[in-house]
């Protein structure tokens, strides 16, 4: 199991997820921004599968490495949060630090976000603009993967 | 005992960062700052951003930051940086930031506070209505694919098109309103799409929308020119480019990171990743900086059109004969072209200004007429519920600090600390025993936004006239707060 935490930073956020597989750790770092955001609504399988209106939305993506991977990634939430009135019900990230990306010399990373429609009020998350490099890390650990990761709000 | 490379004061308000403090510095950091904000600084990240920032490609003076300074991402917030365009000097995006052509627009009106303070829970009740605000609100004037590249390209010039606002606005507005080298095609489908629905609304964080009052004038020929007086009843936005700005700050950041690479420019901060300005990808971003730029203005422009029609609703007189005008309109993050005299000679420089706001003294060509003898006008928002200022530029800032100044309170304390501080509803219910009305979104926000979490601006803007960067015009305390 996966876990992440919110990170102190005096104007932004930062959020610094683990995973025993980078696929969990994209997974851990989605589910914190998302909360960050306030859009976070998770719904399980057997009811995600029936559940309608869903939308499904496929992440293919590529990157000189496996920072500006997670950061691209996280941009796909980021996007989505602006341009559609949806929560974040799932996140299910595929195949992610396959070889591809950025020319081929990086990496690729696949995956599904479920959306569904917010009724009612506006999200009491935080806005976030943007996913940041500033002290970006992925790093294996004797678990599997951790990431640090800063918002800018 | 410190060694060579630790900070030392230079002067009453100054500090200098020397070359070494980091690898690879090309000039020495510049903190203007008194003793308490200088050490407050140095209690996070931001001193070592810099220095960070002093090793960009080209860059000429010193790394500057501002009273206001605080830990951003890769500049500090409150930092200030010119590079040599000839000289290989190199642009950052990361040194505008995410939030392009984030700024303040200052309305004033001819309404003393004692004649409509009964009136105040009402104009705040109706500008809740009329100002779209918090996590993806949508904006009041709605605009088409089509349309989005007018509003990139012509800034308040589209709004006045589509009949938002006076023509006047525009003369009070940094560069009258556009900046011409917009280039909206190298603004991503995905950067228009985030912002075609949010023309005209505040978003979230520190931004806002507040009836202010003037309390007290301290400068009387600058505040005359800026028809300021004491009991004045104002309006001050904060806002900037919305998910457009984001969009194109976070595109052109993944082409530079990977293309700086390629041409063996190393930073010590990913997010300061940076490109020769002459260099093709650097003239893409600065076209889109621009665009993202005008639509910050147009958006602040639709904002105070929505701040007049809340007051004409509630007070049942047209906003014209209310003399609501704008006193001037300014960006706090941007990269701008300008010149300046380096080792004896004037140079074009790419002046980033990353939570700090341009400061033009007297008689630059740049100035509405209005302002020619008195300086650019600088408004400063302080934190929720405490006093903003209104400042003018002076000469002499041309050599001390790329004619900048300040933007802002500067965060002291996380969101998260300040969150446990005090709870949004306590606050609110001390700022309403202030005589401060809140219309506010969601309670966490306005915990986050608490003014304990903010420095105080008294001090920061005090810090920039005792340096010769600005003087004070005038201060504002806020009766009506509208949050993202």
């Amino acid at each position: 199991m996966g876990s992440f935490e919110i990170l102190d930073h005096t104007a932004d956020v930062g959020i610094r997820a683990q995973g025993s597989s980078l696929e969990e750790l994209f997974e851990q770092a989605s589910r914190g921004l998302a909360e960050i955001i306030g859009i976070w609504a998770p719904v399980s399988a057997p009811k995600r599968e029936g559940h309608l209106p869903a939308e499904q939305i496929v992440i293919d993506l590529g990157a000189k490495d496996l920072g500006g991977l997670l950061v691209d990634w996280l941009g796909e939430i980021v996007y989505l949060a602006d341009v559609k009135e949806s929560l974040l019900t799932h996140v299910d990230a595929e195949a992610v630090g396959e070889p591809g990306g950025a020319e081929a010399g990086g990496y690729t990373a696949a995956g599904r976000l479920w959306l569904e429609p917010r009724t009612g009020k506006q999200p009491e998350g935080t806005a976030v603009k943007a996913i940041t490099y500033h002290r970006l890390k992925v790093a294996p650990t004797p678990a599997g993967w951790m990431a640090e990761v800063y918002v800018d709000v | 005992m410190s060694s060579s490379t630790e900070p030392r004061k230079v002067g009453e308000f100054e500090w200098e960062i020397p070359l070494g403090y980091v690898d690879g510095m090309r000039v020495p950091g510049h903190i203007f700052a008194s003793d308490a904000l200088f050490h407050k600084a140095a209690e996070d990240h931001s001193i070592e951003q810099v220095a960070n920032v002093a090793t960009l490609p080209g860059i000429v003076g010193a790394s500057y930051a501002m009273p206001d300074i605080h830990w951003g991402y890769g500049f500090p917030i409150g930092g200030v940086a010119a590079t040599d365009i000839a000289g290989g000097g190199a642009i950052s995006p990361g040194g505008v930031g995410f939030d392009i052509g984030c700024g303040v627009r200052l309305l004033r009106s001819e309404l003393p506070w004692n004649d409509i303070r009964t009136r105040l829970p009402g104009i705040v009740r109706s500008l809740r209505r009329m100002i779209p605000r918090g996590v993806g609100g949508k904006g009041r004037l709605q605009s088409g694919p089509h349309e989005m590249d007018r509003v990139l390209q012509e800034g308040v010039g589209y709004a006045l098109v589509r009949g938002v606002g006076w023509e006047e606005d525009a003369e009070m507005t940094e560069d009258s309103g556009t900046l011409a080298g917009a280039r909206p095609v190298y603004v991503s489908d995905r950067a228009k799409e985030r912002g075609g629905a949010q023309l005209g609304s505040l978003g979230a964080g520190n931004h806002f929308l507040e009836v202010q009052v003037v309390e007290q004038i301290l400068d009387a020929p600058a505040a005359d020119a800026m028809r300021l007086w004491e009991g004045q009843v104002c309006v001050m936005i904060h806002s900037g480019s919305r998910g457009v700005g984001h969009q194109v700050c976070t595109d052109h950041l993944k082409v530079f990171d990977r293309v700086m690479g390629e041409l063996d420019i190393v930073v010590p901060d990913r997010q300061l990743a940076c490109l020769p300005v002459e260099h093709e990808l650097a003239q893409s971003y600065l076209g889109a900086m621009d665009a993202a730029g005008n639509f910050a203005r147009a958006n602040r422009h639709v904002l105070a059109d929505g701040a007049r029609a809340a007051f004409e609703q509630v007070l049942g007189a047209g906003a014209r004969d209310m003399g609501m005008a704008t006193v001037y309109d300014i960006s706090h993050n941007l990269a701008k072209i300008e010149t300046y005299e380096v080792d004896g000679r004037p140079r074009e420089l790419c002046v980033h200004r990353k939570g700090a706001t341009r400061a033009f003294g007297p008689n630059h060509p740049d100035l509405p007429d209005r302002y020619a003898r008195v300086g650019q006008p600088v408004m400063v928002p302080g934190s929720m519920g405490t006093a903003s200022y209104v400042l003018a530029g002076l000469e002499g800032a041309r050599g001390l600090s790329f004619s900048s100044t300040c933007h802002g309170a500067g965060r002291l304390m996380s969101r998260t600390k300040a969150r446990k501080h005090m709870d949004g509803h306590a606050l609110s219910r001390q700022l309403s025993s202030q005589g401060i009305l809140l219309a506010g979104s969601s309670s966490k926000l306005l915990s986050e936004e608490a003014p304990y979490a903010y420095k105080d601006v008294a001090e920061v803007v005090a810090v920039c006239e005792g340096a010769g960067l600005t003087k004070t015009v005038a201060r504002l305390r806020p009766v009506g707060v509208v949050k993202g």
